[in-house]
């Protein structure tokens, strides 16, 4: 666009009688002169650009017109835009937060301090870093220093341990594993199939839809390559690789958070070492407990699954389909019958042989872990009197 | 520029690109001064900045001292103009590309003095280097004791010449190598200030020095527009009109430039470069007020080929005068043993320093008038004063310098940034702005290559303006929209409102000329001061500039219903003038025939 100069002039009104023609107008302004500029700064590249081009003033502002706009388009994608603050918004503070104590910031939730919890674990560092800066301005000891309270600076020392947490990768993966909001929900989760099988099919999903989303971003494969639970029309290929998927999830989650703290100051080596093993087989435990306990989650959606009794019944159709192929029209339909209910009570029969098997293995593993720990403690008996004697 | 930073990184053997290589080339702005050399960068916010040396020194002296094996380069150099002044080199820079015979005969210097290498102007030194190893076993025959040597023989001191482009190339090499450390990564280029008075020999000299030291030369630009673009900071096109005088007071030579600044393109009015003057002379004044006062206190004489104790005070005032400069209190100046192992320590307040300096300082707004009246202009024209150069920050000078302007006229003075970064700064925003430009093609050329076509431009001669019927002064144009001195071609538009009409507006548009005018101001207050001094100071005339009608060129009537007008005049490149007008918000432009 052409730049137009506002000037704050105001010109008089113009005499009735006024012509022009007054004065002899000259043929042209003075000769110019010539004068060496200074190839120098933006106005000198621009004189450059227009004479090499042999622009009109015209066609230079539609090139200079064009330029603007597409580095405004270039700015917008590129998030540049300093007032932007990613969607992190004003969340209200509970007055739970103001009473966290900065001496117990393991225990506190580091994405509500920080305003982010409608973001958890998908606030991304640029959020972060915004979200702190918002609460730095409201709760900085500084701008407290007037309304009295002056002394009480301990829930800027939250925000800075939640800062410290959520900026350093590895420590904020350690929290995303254990994070509280999450835990909540998950000891919310179905422990049986059984009220499943009385609710219509739409209930399952809608129990089972989050679960596993909410599961899905502890996977080690990229979070969009998880398959989801899907929906009710499911082909069978996608029900089977989903039930695949999730028999054999990896999980990055560790519990290194909740290890207990290693008393720096202490000299004592065997007090420290203790600690550390400790932690580890906390850990391990933890970890353990976590697998399990998604296992059980898949085992339960399994059996729930209206898919599944769906397919099943598809298969059983099709199979069906072929063997009448060649058969009478009319004296399919009553052997189609007796045939299905056959098959569903060979199926129940299985499917409860199925759980008896399991049943039977997870009674085993008990078994043997009982075993296991017997031996080990018999050994560390046997070494005991051995050091003994 | 790209296939540059790979080469230049295997050249250096810095073996570090695998750390965050940025795809933008590393550009930075060198000060090559006679006597200071600076560095600034462009830092994470796009700023310009000055960067320190490994000393810690933004102003790195330009000197290069040889002490037996050892090289001293920058500000350690100075010290060694004490003791070993005969192998310590300064002021090399004004001689580059220089033959021997053009060098001016040499003023009273301590330094290393300029013989005459083949033509060329160079410095022999002594240095020590190691004994050749050709003739040691030579004297192991001849001595009848067979014993090896344990430690290698004692070095022998040996002449050494050097020309001046070595001694640039080894100062260049250090300063890159400055830079290198600060930034971490090879640098792929850099833009300098040179002097207005460089002709093309010392460009190409200058290029090829530091093309050795492993600096790439994009571009040469003058020393007055490097202070403009520092000061200016942001580059962006402005319709801002203005005549600066930029005063570089250097350690030996004030520099005064006059420019115009039209559109943002920059040109130069006319410049005076004196040699004579300049923080040396300061340096002087203070040497001989210091060196009195330990005479008066001591009885020691220091006499004038006494260079030993003048090179100690030289660099104690160099302390002195930065104090002053810095804070408004006393300043000390204290050496050690001057003479005959007496220690002086004596210190000078700001006022007795500007007393001093009075005279100094009334030859340097002496030279001000002369440029001004050699470019026939009158003082009130100029609306801007830019100070610039290591000297120029003492705040008796931009006092004084600000008196001859007049403290009513308006002139703006420039100082908000440090006087001696002003250039280098400058330079690495004009570095900046090349990296947004291809390397190659007509537009790099346009500003790679000294004096390009392109960078001569008609300039108009008088300012063109507009006037409206039933203005109040009929001799003087309502308004200038185009001020002389104006680069072409040019467009401009401007916006006025208009009172109260019968829809239908008319202007004219004249050509004017610049008048200095008295203003008498009738409602002059007649306040009795209490001090008379005052009064009599303040009856010196107001003077404002006007623009007086010279020549009609068009006139132009037009239907308006608004308040409203856009007037749009432009002058081609061989000023033809085009007039036209509308009611703002109108598309149609009525063009004045």
């Amino acid at each position: 666009m052409e730049t137009i100069t506002e000037l704050s002039y105001i010109a008089p009104a113009t005499p009735k009688d006024w012509t022009p023609s007054k004065h002899k107008p000259v043929a042209s302004v003075s000769a110019p002169h010539s004068r060496k500029l200074f190839p120098i700064g933006e106005a000198y590249l621009r004189h450059a650009r227009r004479t090499l081009n042999q622009w009109t003033f015209d066609q230079e502002e539609a090139y200079y017109g064009d330029e603007q706009r597409r580095l405004e388009a270039e700015g917008s994608g590129n998030g540049l835009d300093p007032t932007d603050d990613l969607g992190v918004g004003d969340e209200p503070e509970g007055p739970e937060l103001k009473l966290l104590d900065p001496k117990e910031w393991k225990k506190q939730d580091h994405y509500a301090v920080l305003g982010l919890s409608r973001f958890r674990y998908k606030a991304t560092p640029d959020q972060i870093k915004i979200a702190h800066r918002k609460k730095v301005l409201k709760h900085h000891p500084d701008k407290k220093a007037g309304s009295g309270d002056s002394n009480d600076d301990s829930f800027f020392k939250c925000i800075q341990k939640a800062m410290e947490t959520l900026t350093n990768p590895e420590r904020r993966r350690q929290f995303d594993s254990i994070d509280p909001y999450y835990e909540d929900l998950q000891s919310d989760d179905p422990s049986s199939a059984t009220p499943f099988l009385k609710q219509p099919p739409e209930h399952f999903f809608k129990v089972f839809g989050p679960i596993f989303e909410r599961e899905a971003h502890f996977s080690k494969t990229p979070e969009a390559e998880v398959p989801l639970l899907g929906a009710i029309d499911a082909t069978k290929a996608e029900v089977e690789a989903f039930y695949d998927f999730w028999y054999n999830f990896d999980s990055w989650r560790t519990f290194e958070y909740l290890d207990k703290e290693i008393n720096e100051g202490s000299d004592n080596r065997d007090d420290k070492r203790y600690t550390e093993k400790k932690n580890k087989s906390e850990r391990a435990r933890r970890k353990k407990e976590d697998n399990a306990r998604l296992r059980g989650l898949v085992d339960i959606a399994l059996q729930a699954d209206p898919r599944i009794k769906r397919i099943k019944q598809e298969e059983k159709e099709e199979r069906e389909r072929k063997k009448n192929k060649g058969k009478v029209v009319n004296g399919a339909a009553p052997i189609d019958k007796a045939k299905q209910e056959a098959e569903e009570k060979k199926r129940k029969e299985e499917e409860a042989k199925k759980a008896e098997a399991e049943k039977v293995a997870k009674a085993d593993a008990k078994k043997a872990k009982a075993a296991a720990a017997n031996a080990a403690k018999k050994a560390r008996r046997a070494a005991r009197t051995a050091e003994g004697s | 520029m790209k296939k540059n930073g790979i080469k230049s990184s295997a050249t250096t053997g810095t073996t570090t690109p695998a750390q965050a290589v940025p795809d933008t080339p590393t550009m930075i702005g060198i000060n090559f001064g006679d006597s200071f050399a600076s560095i600034a960068v462009i830092n994470k916010e796009g700023h310009a900045d000055c960067i320190a040396n490994e000393d810690g020194e933004r102003q790195i002296a330009c000197a290069v001292s040889f002490f037996g094996e050892e090289v001293y380069i920058g500000n350690q150099a100075l010290p060694q103009l004490v003791k070993n002044a005969q192998n310590t080199i300064t002021g090399f820079r004004n001689l580059l590309g220089k033959k021997f015979a053009e060098v001016p005969p040499a003023k009273k210097n301590i330094s290393a003095p300029i013989v005459d290498l083949s033509g060329s102007p160079g410095y022999t030194v002594t240095v020590l280097v190691p004994a050749p190893i050709a003739s040691t076993p030579l004297s192991a025959r001849s001595t009848p004791a067979p014993t090896r040597a344990p430690s290698p023989p004692p070095p022998v001191p040996t002449q050494k010449s050097l020309t001046v482009h070595e001694v640039a190339v080894l100062f260049l090499a250090s300063l890159r190598r400055s830079a290198e450390d600060f930034l971490g990564r090879p640098i792929d280029g850099a833009v300098l200030p040179v002097p207005s008075s460089w002709g093309p020999s010392q460009k190409a000299a200058l290029r090829k020095a530091a093309l050795e030291a492993g600096i790439k030369i994009i571009q040469l630009i003058p020393e007055a527009g490097a202070a403009v673009l520092g000061y200016e900071g942001s580059t962006a096109v402005k319709p801002h009109d203005r005549t600066t005088l930029v005063l570089d007071l250097g350690a030996n030579s004030l520099t005064l430039s006059l420019l115009s600044t039209k559109n943002s393109l920059i040109h130069p009015l006319g410049d005076l470069i004196i040699t004579d003057l300049g923080g040396s002379t300061i340096d002087a004044i203070l040497v001989s007020h210091f060196s009195k006062e330990f005479t008066k206190k001591t009885k020691i004489p220091i006499t004038s080929d006494d260079t030993r104790s003048e090179a100690k005070l030289r660099l104690a005032v160099d302390h002195t005068k930065r104090t002053l400069s810095a804070s408004a209190g006393a300043a000390s100046c204290s050496v050690e043993s001057l003479k005959d192992g007496i220690d002086f320590s004596g210190s000078i307040n700001r006022l007795r320093f500007d007393l001093l300096l009075a005279a100094f300082y009334t030859q340097i707004t002496g030279h001000i008038s002369a440029l001004l009246e050699s470019a026939r202009l009158q003082k009130e024209q100029v609306h801007e004063i830019m100070f610039v150069g290591g000297s120029a920050g003492l705040t008796g000078l931009v006092e004084k310098v600000g008196f001859f302007f007049g403290e009513s006229s308006g002139v703006i003075i420039r100082d908000d940034i440090d006087p001696s970064e002003a250039l280098v700064k400058g330079s690495v925003l004009q570095a900046k702005l090349l990296l947004e430009i291809s390397t190659e093609g007509p537009l790099h050329a346009a500003t790679a290559e000294d004096d390009h076509s392109i960078a001569t431009a008609n300039a108009s001669s008088y300012p063109i303006g507009i006037v409206f019927p039933g203005d109040h002064d009929e001799a003087l144009l309502s308004l200038v929209v185009i001020p002389a001195e104006t680069p072409l071609p040019v467009r401009r538009t401007v916006r006025v409102g208009v009172s109260k009409h019968d829809g239908a507006v008319g202007f004219e548009v004249w050509e004017g000329v610049e008048v200095v005018k008295v203003v008498q101001s009738e409602n002059k207050p007649a306040v009795k001061g209490d001090d008379d001094e005052e009064d009599e100071e303040d009856e010196e005339e107001a003077k404002e500039v006007v623009v007086e009608k010279k020549a009609f060129i068009r006139a132009l009537k037009l239907a308006v219903n608004g308040d409203k007008l856009d007037i749009r005049i432009s002058l081609d490149v061989e000023g033809k003038l085009e007039v036209e007008a509308r009611e703002s918000g109108g598309s149609d432009w009525v063009r004045a025939a």
